[in-house]
């Protein structure tokens, strides 16, 4: 039986919905406020930060070993990549030059096994680009 | 035409863990989950003269009911290193395979032959990284450059490098068989029947395990010898009657023959149906 007090508490984003803090009804549904703060899942908020916490040993690490300018340059190499070679968050995007930044051109993870690639779902392009713009409903 | 979906971000892709509450609260309601099917099983490795054995037996069960009377559950990971796997069955197959693609990915970006000790390091921080959950026990042997290695790793990510190992449900019986017969440096023939013996300790002591035994056989010389089955251990037994009457045992009395006259009222014909 899965019980909540359990699993540590999801950290959604303290960004709430709305100009005013409340969740959007009519974008996030009815809910009850107990599920934004407990997970069903022990693995739920670890795998969500999993890439961000790898990328941050990952930049210690080399901090650690090389100096502070092995992690400025890849950081500067990825900010340029991201502003250059990024579509619209809606648009579909095979994120190659990331991926080979980031080394994952030559992995295979579970995320290839259980990916998006070939989803037949696209999000709406009006809420994605409001929320990359940060407009917020009122 | 696409389906919409209310995100502001398209997730990843990996496991998703959205059913989650959803299965909970069936679960109160008194559902009860389905049962993965499981290699409760006998998987087991030596370390000899001439490099490693790897030995399995060949039963799948859904809690108990036999699902697979001779799978497979030798794996490759490398032209030189395979992998016996204990546990949710999809979970070992899945983790070999990924683990075997991403090291023909790192041969062919390095170009050197793949190390045991490479294989183990990726496998113990995959299985580390989901805490447990999936559930795959692994005896993982092979040859390189460094000479003949096997690791055991646990489904929360430990592992362990010793010269002969056990894992699954039948691993007491299987050690208990390593325990009396083990000598370092064994013979080649010698070492093949004491894999058998072990695995077989766990076939007959064990409901979990069953059926045949599998050896894999990986040499000094990076030649590996798959021998599938290496001893039907089980036979099933061979009907020793026939209920089937024959031919002839009754006796036709008359026979008596209809034609059946039709018309034909109308012809079509069809084209080939369009599949595109």
């Amino acid at each position: 039986m899965i019980r909540g007090d359990k699993f540590e508490t999801k950290q959604f984003s303290t960004e709430a919905d709305t100009e005013y803090g409340v969740t959007s009804s009519l974008r996030s549904g009815l809910g009850n406020v107990r599920s934004n703060f407990v997970s069903s899942h022990p693995l739920e908020k670890s795998e969500r930060e999993y890439d961000d916490k790898m990328k941050q040993m990952n930049f210690n690490m080399l901090r650690n070993s090389q100096g502070i300018h092995a992690p400025l340059r890849k950081q500067m190499e990825l900010t340029a990549i991201n502003k250059a070679t990024t579509r619209l968050p809606f648009l579909p995007t095979s994120n190659l030059s990331q991926d080979i930044l980031n080394g994952n051109d030559a992995c295979i993870s579970i995320q290839d096994n259980f990916s998006h690639e070939d989803s037949e779902i696209m999000g709406d392009p009006h809420l994605m680009m409001e929320h990359k713009l940060g407009l917020k409903p009122l | 035409m696409a389906t919409t979906l209310t995100c502001v971000e398209i997730p990843n892709g990996g496991f998703t863990f959205d059913n989650c509450t959803r299965n909970a609260h069936l679960e109160k309601k008194g559902m009860v989950a389905p049962k993965t099917r499981k290699t409760g099983t006998t998987i087991v490795g030596m370390v000899f003269e001439g490099g490693v054995i790897l030995g399995a037996d060949t039963r799948a069960t859904e809690d108990t009911i036999v699902a697979d009377k001779n799978c497979s559950k030798i794996h490759y990971i490398a032209p030189n290193i395979y992998c016996c796997g204990a546990g949710t069955a999809a979970d070992t197959e899945m983790t070999t395979q990924m683990i075997s693609s991403n090291l023909q990915l790192l041969r062919y970006n390095t170009g050197r032959p793949t190390r045991v000790a490479t294989a183990n390091r990726m496998l113990k921080q995959y299985l580390y990284r989901y805490q447990g959950h999936v559930s795959a026990a692994l005896v993982l042997g092979g040859v390189d450059c460094n000479g003949a290695h096997l690791y055991s790793i646990h489904p929360h990510g430990s592992t362990d490098k010793l010269p002969y190992v056990t894992m699954g449900s039948g691993s007491l019986a299987a050690m208990a068989t390593f325990e009396m017969g083990y000598k370092p440096n064994m013979k080649r023939p010698e070492a093949m029947k004491l894999v058998r013996d072990a695995v077989a300790a766990g076939i007959f002591n064990d409901l979990g395990s069953g059926s045949n035994v599998d050896l894999c056989i990986i040499g000094n010389n990076m030649k590996v010898e798959y021998l599938r089955p290496f001893d039907v251990a089980n036979e099933k037994g061979v009907r020793q009657g026939n209920y089937k009457y024959k031919p002839g045992t009754t006796e036709v009395l008359s026979k008596v023959v209809k034609p059946i006259k039709f018309d034909i009222v109308s012809e079509t014909v069809q084209e080939a149906m369009d599949t595109s």
